[in-house]
């Protein structure tokens, strides 16, 4: 039987003092067993930073530190296991473990039992999902194929947060069905740490001619993107939610085909 | 926004470039012999960008595949002067002399080289045909199908060229659309010769081109991107009558020539 909660740790976060409650479960414990350096690390997002304590075999707390990517930094061990509450972000899934190869981390972040229904390899990367509802196994399958290899394209692009967005849209894509245009999406979300959009003055000004006869456009968001020429593109998605996220990326991918604005590298 | 204004941007920025077809579109523009105006603020708008971004484009290979070019395809072709054309060609076809044209439904409609995908969407109305479109660049196949999947239109997609469309088929054809701004840039006369070879007895091509005249404000548009396909009406009858085409319907139009052909039983 699957112990969840084995005790609590008190914590302050040594960035922005924010005090929280982390609960190690067994399957913490079994981890940091496992582990060659005998700890393992429970991250806990925190806007900007994330916040890891480190926890030995017997659910001690072994420190504290804050990180900014965590994803290239030198952190002392390589899995991180996220708290559960950071799944209050996402709508379907109930779990996900992420193991970056050659980037030396796996994160996984488990409500319950870390088991997982949807399996995905590429390369040296995996991605293992614990759906709680899916309309199709192949419509989900077809995105989570298509994200572990955008996934493997970014991977020096990627940080911690970009990383969790591209989870959000996944999250949010589960149960739609595949469409040709939004082929780019995930490359996108997981680069944009390093993108910063550039507005055409000439096609903007051309585009809010005729933006009406484009319905299906979100009008907020393409008022929003059009306004910000020299921003970074994370700045832009950081606080939004995982739906949110989804249609932001959707707009901005239909401006870019047409040239209203394109997206540099830095 | 008035035609004079996009003629004048047009000269002024053809005469900073040194290329080839610069000389020869100022030549037309000098030319130039307007005998309609036109009124239409997204046709203007869609020109005036379009001559905005003429030093970029005319130093592309293919320009007709660029972004700035879809941005201005997609204005222009949403412009009531466009679908109004549109819709001339289909009544003419349809519900003119030949009123007793019938597309029997298991017949599909495809539209070579979409563009925006308004051609086929404006078709639809008419018939309730499975509906195809043609197009090989994979970005403007992007472009289109995000226009039609949000018009709610169930569309099958060829991602292939011309040429090959035969091998690809997988439903007999009834209609073939060749009417966006990107078939401007291929050779009418192979496109018709596909549709043909294509189209099953008593199917039809559609078509519209650009007019070949002193008169036609989109000749040194185009030109100065390096069309291949724009015609006088006596070109344009020569090649439909070497297809064997029957129930020929050419007809000029402001600054189009829109045409239609059936093959013969």
């Amino acid at each position: 039987m699957y112990i969840s909660s084995v005790r609590e740790i008190k914590v302050k976060c040594p960035i922005c003092e924010d005090e929280c409650s982390i609960v190690v479960d067994s399957a913490t414990l079994t981890s940091a067993r496992e582990s060659p350096s005998g700890i393992v690390g429970l991250a806990v997002p925190h806007g900007d930073h994330v916040m890891i304590v480190y926890v030995d075999s017997e659910g001690r707390d072994r420190g504290v530190r804050v990180y900014k990517t965590i994803i290239g930094e030198e952190i002392p061990t390589k899995l991180l296991r996220l708290t559960p509450e950071f799944l209050r972000e996402f709508s379907i899934l109930k779990g996900f473990r992420v193991n970056l190869g050659r980037r030396n981390i796996v994160i996984e972040c488990f409500n319950e039992e870390p088991i997982t229904l949807l399996h995905s390899k590429y390369k040296d990367l995996s991605l293992e999902l614990l759906p709680s509802e899916l309309n199709s196994f192949k419509i989900a399958s077809y995105w989570l194929n298509n994200f572990i290899r955008e996934l493997e394209e970014a991977i020096y692009d990627i940080d911690f947060r970009t990383l969790m967005k591209g989870l959000m849209i996944l999250d949010s894509s589960l149960n739609s069905p595949p469409k040709v245009y939004t082929r780019n999406i995930f490359k996108v979300v997981l680069s944009s740490k390093n993108l910063f959009i550039v507005v055409d003055e000439d096609g903007k000004e051309l585009f809010t001619k005729y933006l009406d006869l484009l319905p299906w456009l979100y009008r907020g968001v393409v008022t929003k993107i059009l306004e910000s020429n020299g921003t970074l593109l994370l700045d832009l998605i950081k606080n939004l939610d995982s739906l949110s996220t989804r249609k932001f990326i959707e707009s901005l991918l239909s401006l870019e085909r047409r040239g209203i604005v394109r997206l540099e590298a830095h | 926004m008035e035609l004079e204004n996009v003629i004048d941007l047009l000269k002024s920025q053809l005469e900073g470039i040194d290329h080839p077809r610069a000389k020869t579109v100022l030549k037309q523009l000098q030319e130039l012999d307007l005998k309609t105006n036109i009124n239409d603020s997204l046709v203007l708008d869609s020109l005036y960008y379009l001559a905005k971004k003429i030093p970029i484009l005319i130093s592309y290979k293919e320009p007709w595949r660029s972004k700035e070019f879809r941005l201005f395809l997609e204005c222009f072709t949403l412009s009531d002067y466009y679908k109004r054309t549109l819709n001339t060609l289909i009544e003419t076809t349809f519900k003119g002399v030949l009123r007793k044209v019938k597309i029997p439904q298991d017949k599909m409609i495809i539209e070579f080289y979409p563009g925006s995908g308004v051609g086929i969407e404006i078709i639809s109305k008419v018939f309730p045909n499975k509906l195809a479109i043609m197009e090989s660049y994979r970005e403007d196949l992007d472009f289109v199908v995000e226009r039609l999947e949000h018009q709610g239109l169930n569309v099958m997609v060829y991602e292939t060229e011309y040429k090959d469309i035969g091998e690809v088929l997988s439903e007999s054809v009834g209609i073939v659309l060749i009417v966006s701004p990107i078939t401007w840039f291929y050779s009418l006369s192979a496109l018709i010769d596909k549709a043909y070879s294509i189209l099953e007895e008593g199917g039809y091509i559609l078509g519209m081109c650009l007019l070949d005249s002193p008169g036609n404000i989109l000749k040194p548009f185009m030109s100065a991107l390096g069309e291949a396909s724009i015609l006088t009406y006596g070109n344009l009858e020569m090649i439909l009558i070497s297809k064997y085409l029957s129930r020929t319907n050419i007809k000029v139009l402001n600054e189009f020539i829109i045409f239609s052909g059936m093959k013969k039983w």
